[in-house]
């Protein structure tokens, strides 16, 4: 179905190449699985699958791509877009048109299908993605996974025989994610359909996949079924259940839960009775009895929170539950109807957004929202002279000055500092937008969805960085979906659903019984407390010592 | 067979009513028809209306601000009539006597605003834009095409530049002049411009322009340069006085444009999702539009066409009615009682909430 020698291609005025010496043959049915840190050049592949690479963006090509019989380099996108259906990352920026049937029906209105054809394909693409109930809605009023689920149908009306499907889900709460999935799994199992798919949380879609693709640096790496292909993977790249299964050397390697059970031990140890509460002291953040509402849809109902020094909590939720009107009170963006928020114990309710922001970063969920100098370092020396601080002055609550050069040096972007920010990758752009809100040196960190559309690698960077910070006496409130972080770095886990906190406690304590919530480790050894592989490795390791130590 | 979907009647046959109503209300100054044609309208929007094009702010708020700055407008500038309610200091302009009539005629005209705007937002309500633009000719079909996705478009710019000013605003940013404006414009464009090549992206790639016939390129230029030619060589006849040449050719011109069009229109072969097929019920729509129109604007006998115009001045009366009129205006009412399939279900309410509430 796809057969692709020897591609090599860079893009116009990048000496590098982003593809080199790729070949690659999938064949008819498959679900393939394309992962590799961003900037790997899967995006890229992607494209030359229907032309939108070279035809679309330029470029020096060589090699050979045959897609469904067709030469896709002689061809070009629009020929091949009977073949391949394309769906972007971003939900928002690839439909054309606001109403759900009429965006369906786009393709077909332009390929000028038979009336009474496009409409049983129309009806079919409803159908197969669970969208009838949604047919008259426009696009806006639809959650993020709908949206997706929408583009999916666009692309389907042709009738492709190939879906190429780029980070899907990157952009979804676990929910919805799950549901788009599911939809592409149906489409595979049920069609028939070739399915190409990017994905960085492996762990979602493992279970699904014929093969798995591993890309770095524009070459491809590994390419074997997925249980194969983990092995050979970089480690850090792979979840966590997998990197306890290798380096416990578990066979066959489980892909799921449900596969890795029977390599758990019984006789695992339990958790320690959970430590006494910390001592009190006057919280970082403290609000009380927020309420707000958008209309007449109350958001908040009587909400209080709180975050003490050196204290990371993750705060988690459905979308729509909450949680980013949350975090927007709190740096007075929205103004509560009631309660009051206070800062190291000063009420701050009422005051404009720029004065509270010199004592809080706050980090919108979109990085690029906030980029817009010529240079990283100007990003950085914006922010202070807005506030109206000279470089090395102090404002967040931190006694010892701080430079610029520092916070760059801290977020790894020292040799960086004269290059343009929006060429830098995700992950670059997301440390970029974080200096750009820090370099005040705030004591409050307020983060809303820092680890979406992020590789393996850049999380963990964005958790050192943390850390360095966690150590100084900052505090983080965190919004996030990604489970596995919150297991690495919050030691506490508010739930929130409409508007009321519905869970308060500890991570260990509090995630592990979670069924929406739990990572991979806790549901492996619930009694244990276990978070992460590495704990997990820990532990057992420990255990094991002991028993030999008994036994001699 | 394809039908048009049943609960929906042809958007033609609402474009026609909308201007025969709009026509009546500029037609007939009298609030007492005005108000029948107000009614007639909220009757039939009520009834065809759809909940997700209904617009933001309430309909009698609206008509109470028309009214009321209709009513101070006029009633301040306008010193004539012989009931003077009282008299207000010599000052320029407003200075001077203020009379029941003129509050009147401003009532009036201000209830003649509200009617065509109940009309209007009748249509807005009734047809999605995408079926009035729809109407457009083929050979349009591309300039439809662009001004729909500018529907869609816009409206993500607007929430994108909410974004920006909050995520600008988090930094300290306070805009004071023009220069402080830079670090909003700037994301605002290139995000634009990435989100416009994204969009290109994925049109190209659900194949649109595939069905490009460029073979037929070359004839849309010739007939074009023909066109030009024969209206151009016409005007020339004509001032060289020779009218029999002249429109001679410019006939010609106006045929090679047809012509033209029609080409234009079978370039780039497209087809309809749901082509809306005229029914009983849009005949009927049609015929409630044009039958008040033939009533009024036609030389009845015993019709009192005075009616149609109002003025309270000099002194105040009550307006004129005819029945006739009144009943040829009620007409326009009609399309709320004609029978309906199935109501599409209306969205659950917590869908309303605005964009980039959601987490």
């Amino acid at each position: 179905m796809i057969d692709i020698r020897h591609l090599t291609y860079s893009y116009p005025n990048k000496k590098r190449p982003s593809l080199e010496d790729v070949t690659l043959h999938i064949d008819a049915g498959e679900f393939v699985l394309l992962a590799g840190p961003s900037g790997a050049g899967k995006s890229t592949l992607l494209r030359c699958l229907n032309g939108l690479t070279p035809h679309f963006s330029g470029g020096t090509i060589a090699g050979q791509i045959t897609v469904a019989g067709h030469d896709v380099l002689a061809a070009g996108p629009q020929t091949l877009s009977r073949y391949v259906g394309f769906v972007f990352q971003d939900p928002e920026s690839q439909a054309a048109l606001d109403q759900v049937e009429p965006e369906i029906a786009f393709a077909l209105e332009n390929a000028a299908v038979p009336p009474e054809e496009m409409r049983l394909r129309v009806e079919e693409a409803l159908n197969l993605l669970d969208l009838s109930r949604l047919r008259e809605r426009p696009l806006t009023d639809l959650s993020g996974g709908e949206r997706q689920r929408v583009a999916i149908a666009a692309a389907l009306a042709l009738r492709p025989r190939i879906l190429v499907v780029d980070e899907p889900t990157s952009q979804l709460d676990p929910q919805s994610a799950e549901d788009v999935l599911q939809a592409l799994v149906r489409l595979n199992e049920d069609l028939g359909l070739t399915i190409v798919l990017v994905e960085h949380r492996l762990e979602r879609v493992l279970r699904y996949v014929d093969r798995l693709i591993y890309m770095e640096q524009g070459r491809i790496l590994v390419d074997n079924p997925a249980g194969m292909a983990l092995a050979a993977m970089p480690q850090q790249q792979t979840p966590p259940l997998v990197r306890l299964g290798l380096a416990l050397d578990w066979q066959p390697l489980p892909l799921t839960v449900k596969e890795g059970l029977r390599f758990v031990p019984d006789d695992y140890p339990a958790a320690p009775k959970a430590a006494a509460a910390a001592k009190q002291s006057t919280p970082l953040l403290a609000a009380r009895g927020l309420r707000f509402s958008y209309g007449r849809t109350p958001v908040l109902r009587d909400l209080n929170i709180e975050v003490a020094a050196g204290e990371a909590v993750a705060l988690m939720g459905r979308n729509g539950s909450g949680k980013s009107t949350l975090l927007k009170c709190l740096v007075g963006l929205l103004q509560p109807a009631e309660g009051s928020i206070s800062l190291n114990g000063q009420d701050v309710s009422r005051r404009p957004v720029a004065e509270i922001c010199r004592q809080v970063a706050y980090l919108p969920q979109n990085p690029d929202d906030l980029l817009f100098a010529d240079t990283v370092a100007e990003e950085l020396a914006v922010t202070l002279r807005n506030h109206g601080l000279a470089p090395g002055q102090m404002a967040g609550g931190f006694d010892e000055p701080y430079q610029p050069q520092a916070v760059l040096a801290q977020l790894g972007l020292a040799d960086l500092a004269d290059a343009y920010p929006r060429d830098l990758s995700v992950g670059q752009r997301q440390r970029v937008a974080l200096g750009a809100v820090t370099v005040t040196a705030p004591r409050l960190w307020l983060l809303d969805e820092p680890t979406r559309g992020l590789d393996y690698q850049a999380k963990q960077e964005l958790i050192a960085i943390w850390r360095r910070w966690q150590a100084l006496g900052a505090g983080l409130l965190l919004v996030t979906h990604d489970v596995e972080l919150v297991a690495h770095i919050a030691e506490r886990v508010v739930i929130i659903s409409e508007g009321e906190i519905i869970a308060n406690g500890r991570t260990a304590d509090l995630l592990p019984t979670s069924p929406l919530f739990a990572p991979q480790i806790s549901r492996l050894f619930p009694q244990s407390g276990w978070l992460t592989a590495e704990e997990a490795l820990a532990g057992l390791r420990s255990q094991i010592h002991l028993q030999e130590n008994y036994c001699a | 067979m394809v039908t048009g979907r049943d609960d929906y009647l042809d958007a033609r046959a609402w474009t026609v009513w909308v201007l025969a109503a709009a026509g009546l209300t500029m037609a007939a100054r009298n609030p007492l028809y005005s108000l029948i044609i107000l009614l007639a309208a909220r009757l039939v929007t009520a009834e065809w209306g759809r909940a997700t094009n209904r617009f933001p702010i309430p309909f009698w708020r609206l008509g109470l601000i028309m009214l009321l700055f209709s009513l101070l407008f006029n009633g301040l500038f306008v010193p004539i009539g012989s009931t003077v309610l009282f008299r207000l200091p010599d000052w320029p302009l407003i200075g001077g006597p203020v009379t029941l009539e003129a509050i009147v005629f401003g009532l009036s005209n201000g209830l003649l605003l509200w009617t065509l705007l109940a009309v209007f937002l009748a249509l807005n309500a009734i047809v999605p834009v995408y079926q009035l633009v729809r109407l457009t000719p083929r050979a349009f079909h591309d300039l439809g095409v662009v001004v729909l996705i500018a529907l869609t478009y816009l409206p993500e710019t607007a929430r994108h530049l909410r974004r920006i000013r909050e995520a600008q605003a988090v930094r300290g940013l306070q805009l004071r002049g023009w220069r402080d404006w830079r670090p909003i414009f700037l994301p605002l464009l290139i995000g634009g411009l990435e989100r416009a090549m994204q969009l290109a992206e994925s049109m190209v790639a659900r194949g649109y322009g595939a069905t490009l016939d460029v073979a037929q390129r070359d004839r849309v230029r010739l007939l074009l340069a023909a066109t030009l030619l024969s209206a151009f060589g016409g005007w020339l006849a004509m001032l060289w006085q020779q009218p029999l040449l002249g429109g001679g050719l410019v006939g010609l011109a106006a045929l090679l444009l047809v012509g033209l069009l029609w080409r234009l229109g079978r370039r780039a072969p497209t087809s309809r999702y749901r082509p809306t097929v005229w029914q009983r019920a849009d005949t009927l729509v049609l015929a409630t539009a044009v039958l008040p129109l033939l009533l009024v604007w036609l030389p009845w006998p015993g019709v009192d066409y005075a009616s149609l115009y109002y003025s309270p001045y000099p002194t105040l009366t009550w307006p004129a009615f005819d029945p006739v009129l009144g009943l040829a205006l009620a007409f326009l009412s009609l399309p709320a009682f004609l029978r309906r399939g199935q109501r599409a279900a209306p969205a659950p309410a917590s869908a309303y909430l605005p964009d980039g509430y959601h987490d």
